[in-house]
């Protein structure tokens, strides 16, 4: 459902991404893995219109998203949780949420997600606590029901406990609703878990896509290792 | 005793106008990053639109309703031709909105003359206001810019849009991936701001002298009450402008309007300089 | 020679030979357009250089121009010599612009913005007190202000006039490139491109901006006196808002970043008004506006700034030394 062919882009002079090729299909799970810096980040940042790319192609469901706005972009069913989650501090957690369900959707959705939101609907989202934060900004993106959602860093900053948790939850959902996913982790072992394949980005190539359960310790070490 | 209260009741009218004029230049500056320095010919267009209307045999009321609009759709079409071109371009954006102002005080000039009009103020009488008489006019503008700044925060604060424009006033980028369109937010935003300013000069308009020049006067202490009070949120220019118009309308009761307009830009300079508040908010944008 | 030079002694032959196209009635414009071109060196050093946008430069060219006509016209103790006149044309701005630069910069500061609008309150408030000061002839100012005198000779003669001009508009814009390539000069760029940084690397950022401040403020001060000895007479309008709009028009139009394109700006917009505002009318001011806004949209660097950057581009390239 989601196509990407020979994606260039970067900031400024440095080109992160040269050349990336990446497909990701109904209802699959793709996690991107590889050192920092090598582009992954970049990649979700293209794919959602925050950054032009200078050369390549993106798809979604067979229609090009070059040159569209990102507002236009999340509207055709894109959905991202961006690193450091980005939730709107000053506004409720019910504000939050009903922002990503201005175009369709319940807010709803995301208390049944996380029903600890529901006691919190009229607090700040600034004075969640992290893994509450990380709580509200999926719930936001799955509120707005997308096809296809991108995850950056989901795990960053959270209690091990409180990741294990959110991770089977929001995997659980997305299986039953079959969307695509796009996760970007650090963690490995979660990665792995969760995800049907992994695709290892080198120096803003796609080096390997190997499938979650054939990856190998050895496969691990030559991508991550320094 | 009786001179007290018509003094504070013509103070509560200037305030409650600046306070209109300060929350279109808070609501144009914290969606957009935009200092409007056209904000002030805004006012005049709205005073000059109620002159043209009524010329044209529109009664009053009416004059007073489609102003304000025409003022927004100038607004809207000054953000489509020339400011939407100079975003993340803050100090351009003064430039920008500055050529506008002299383009438009000019224009007024060509059409309207240099020399000033007088628009006729309804035939409204005067009341007892607890026992002293006052015209009812002047109640009237009190009312209408109570009523315009309780709607604004009703948009903001209560309906979809304003809450779309809170999202993107706290994280654009982020407002965009939830799938709400920021120029389209920027255009209203825009002409919301305008059209605030050109209600402003609108029911002001039979009370004034409106000359090409006439927006200066309100655009500096305009910006001087957002600053003051800090930038940020909306209650902003409400607190600053409340200031701001009570310093003047004190200083002027003691001395001259001219002497206390001094006192009151002078004042503001220190407060701006020697507050950080308003400063750290700005510094914060332009990081 | 750099083809900077070049371009900028070429220019300045072209002005030295102007006269003898001009009808002489034309060389004591020409003279106050240089007057005001020092007035828009002063403002595009302070805004291109320093990243300072003073939204009220004419306060110091207003005081210079006020400084100088209540010196010449013998209203003060002093005796009424030009070259007192002068000085204090220089010092009363540069006092002013360094007390009020220390109260802008000094700790953490006024800056972008802030700086811009409240420059914009006190150009309005100097030239409210202008209006109210009987003293200073209020509305109509001082009137018959005497042409500069230089040992006993007035000058008034329109070819004098031209050449000292030109002569001091050369002198200025030397003056300050030399102050910019200075070290004083790299720090204030410093300032301009990351202040948080050259504070970091212990510099004052605050001081440097404060002098830089008064520099610009003695040399805007410096044209005041130039432009009312020649002008005849100080009015309010010359401290305030509109001059301060018109100075910013010229630097935007010339180029904020290039000392002689903002100079230039200043001497094109003068004579082309000059020349169209009799066939234009009210409507020139509109049409000033307009390109003013065009080039602050699409030629950021302003019409001679960026020719001068092209014509030093193609320099550098067909030119390999």
């Amino acid at each position: 459902m989601l196509e990407i062919q020979e994606l260039h882009a970067g900031y400024g002079g440095g080109e992160v991404l040269r050349g990336l090729s990446l497909g990701v299909a109904h209802g699959e799970i793709v996690a991107l893995l590889g050192r920092n810096g090598m582009g992954k980040t970049t990649l979700l940042r293209c794919i959602m219109g925050l950054l032009p790319h200078a050369a390549g192609s993106i798809r979604l469901e067979g229609q090009p998203l070059s040159g569209l706005d990102c507002f236009e972009i999340a509207r055709r069913g894109v959905a991202y949780v961006p690193q450091g989650r980005e939730i709107f501090g000053q506004l409720t957690v019910e504000e939050n949420l009903r922002l990503a369900a201005l175009r369709g959707g319940t807010i709803e959705t995301g208390y049944d997600l996380f029903p600890g939101l529901r006691a919190r609907a009229k607090d700040p989202g600034g004075s969640l606590s992290g893994g509450q934060q990380q709580q509200l900004a999926i719930a936001r993106a799955m509120v707005a029901k997308p096809r296809l959602l991108l995850l950056d860093e989901p795990s960053e900053g959270i209690q091990p406990s409180v990741v294990n948790e959110i991770a089977d939850i929001v995997t659980r959902s997305v299986r039953s609703m079959g969307l695509s996913v796009l996760l970007v982790e650090q963690n490995t072992d979660l990665a792995l878990r969760v995800a049907d394949r992994a695709v290892f980005v080198d120096h803003g190539v796609d080096a390997a896509s190997i499938a979650s359960r054939a990856v190998t310790r050895e496969i691990l070490a030559s991508y991550m290792e320094l | 005793m009786d001179r007290i209260l018509i003094f504070l009741l013509d103070s509560s009218n200037a305030i409650l106008v600046l306070m209109l004029v300060s929350l279109g230049l808070a609501v144009i500056f914290g969606l957009m990053n935009v200092i409007n320095m056209a904000h002030g010919e805004f006012l005049v267009l709205g005073a000059y639109g109620v002159l043209t209307l009524q010329w044209a045999g529109l009664p009053f009321a009416a004059c007073l309703v489609i102003a304000p609009m025409l003022v927004a759709l100038i607004g809207l079409a000054a953000e489509e031709l020339l400011i939407r071109r100079t975003y993340e371009r803050l100090l351009d954006t003064i430039l920008a909105t500055w050529g506008l102002s002299l383009v438009l005080r000019q224009g007024l000039v060509l059409i309207y003359g240099p020399g000033s009009h007088a628009v006729a103020a309804p035939d409204m009488g005067s009341v007892p206001v607890f026992g002293e008489i006052y015209p009812v006019y002047r109640l009237v503008v009190m009312a209408l810019s109570a009523a315009a700044i309780a709607f604004t925060f009703w948009v903001f604060f209560r309906t979809a849009l304003g809450l779309q424009a809170r999202a993107v006033i706290a994280n654009r980028n982020m407002a965009a991936c939830l799938g709400i369109n920021t120029r389209m937010l920027d255009r209203l935003t825009f002409a919301f701001g305008a059209g605030l300013a050109g209600l402003a000069g609108a029911v002001m308009s039979p009370l004034i002298s409106v000359d090409p020049n006439a927006g200066l006067g309100w655009l500096v202490p305009g910006f001087l009450s957002i600053l003051v009070a800090g930038l940020g949120s909306l209650s902003g220019p409400i607190v600053g402008a409340a200031g701001v118009g009570a310093v003047d309308s004190l200083a002027a009761a003691i001395s001259s309007p001219v002497w206390a307009q001094l006192t009151v830009f002078v004042a503001a300079i220190i407060v701006i300089r020697f507050f950080p508040q308003g400063l750290m908010a700005l510094k914060r944008r332009e990081a | 020679m750099s083809r900077r030079s070049v371009i900028e002694m070429l220019v300045l032959v072209f002005f030295v030979l102007l006269p003898l196209a001009m009808p002489t009635w034309a060389l004591s414009d020409f003279a106050i357009y240089f007057t005001y071109a020092i007035f828009a060196v002063s403002l595009a050093f302070l805004w291109g250089h320093v990243g300072l946008l003073s939204l009220g430069h004419a306060v110091y060219f207003g005081l210079g121009a006020y400084a100088m006509g209540v010196v010449t016209l013998g209203m003060t103790v002093l005796p009424g010599w030009s070259v007192i006149g002068v000085i204090l044309a220089v010092l009363v701005p540069g006092i002013v612009a360094f007390v009020l630069g220390s109260f802008f910069f000094a700790s953490s500061g006024l800056t972008g913005a802030f700086f811009g609008i409240v420059t914009l309150a006190l150009a309005f408030v100097f030239e409210r007190m202008a209006i109210s000061s009987t003293w200073l002839g209020g509305m109509n100012g001082l009137m018959s202000i005497p042409p500069v005198v230089v040992f006993g000779h007035e000058i008034y003669d329109p070819l004098v006039l031209y050449f000292g001009l030109l002569g001091l508009l050369a002198l200025t814009i030397r003056l300050l490139q030399v102050v910019m390539r200075s070290r004083f000069g790299l720090l204030l760029a410093g300032v301009r491109e990351n202040e948080l940084r050259a504070a970091t690397l212990g510099h004052q950022t605050a001081r440097l901006k404060v002098w830089a401040f008064t520099l610009s403020g003695m040399i805007a001060g410096l044209a005041g006196a130039l432009f009312v000895s020649q002008f005849g007479f100080a009015s309010p309008s010359l401290i305030g808002f509109s001059l301060s709009a018109e100075a910013l028009i010229w630097v935007a139009l010339g180029g904020r970043s290039n000392l002689l394109a903002a100079a230039l700006g200043a001497i094109c917009v003068r004579f082309v008004e000059s020349q169209l505002s009799g066939a234009l009318g009210a409507v020139w001011p509109v049409v000033a506006g307009l390109l003013f806004m065009t080039s602050v949209v699409f030629l950021p660097r302003g019409l001679f700034g960026e020719a001068m950057a092209r014509l030093q581009v193609a320099g550098r390239r067909s030119d390999p030394s």
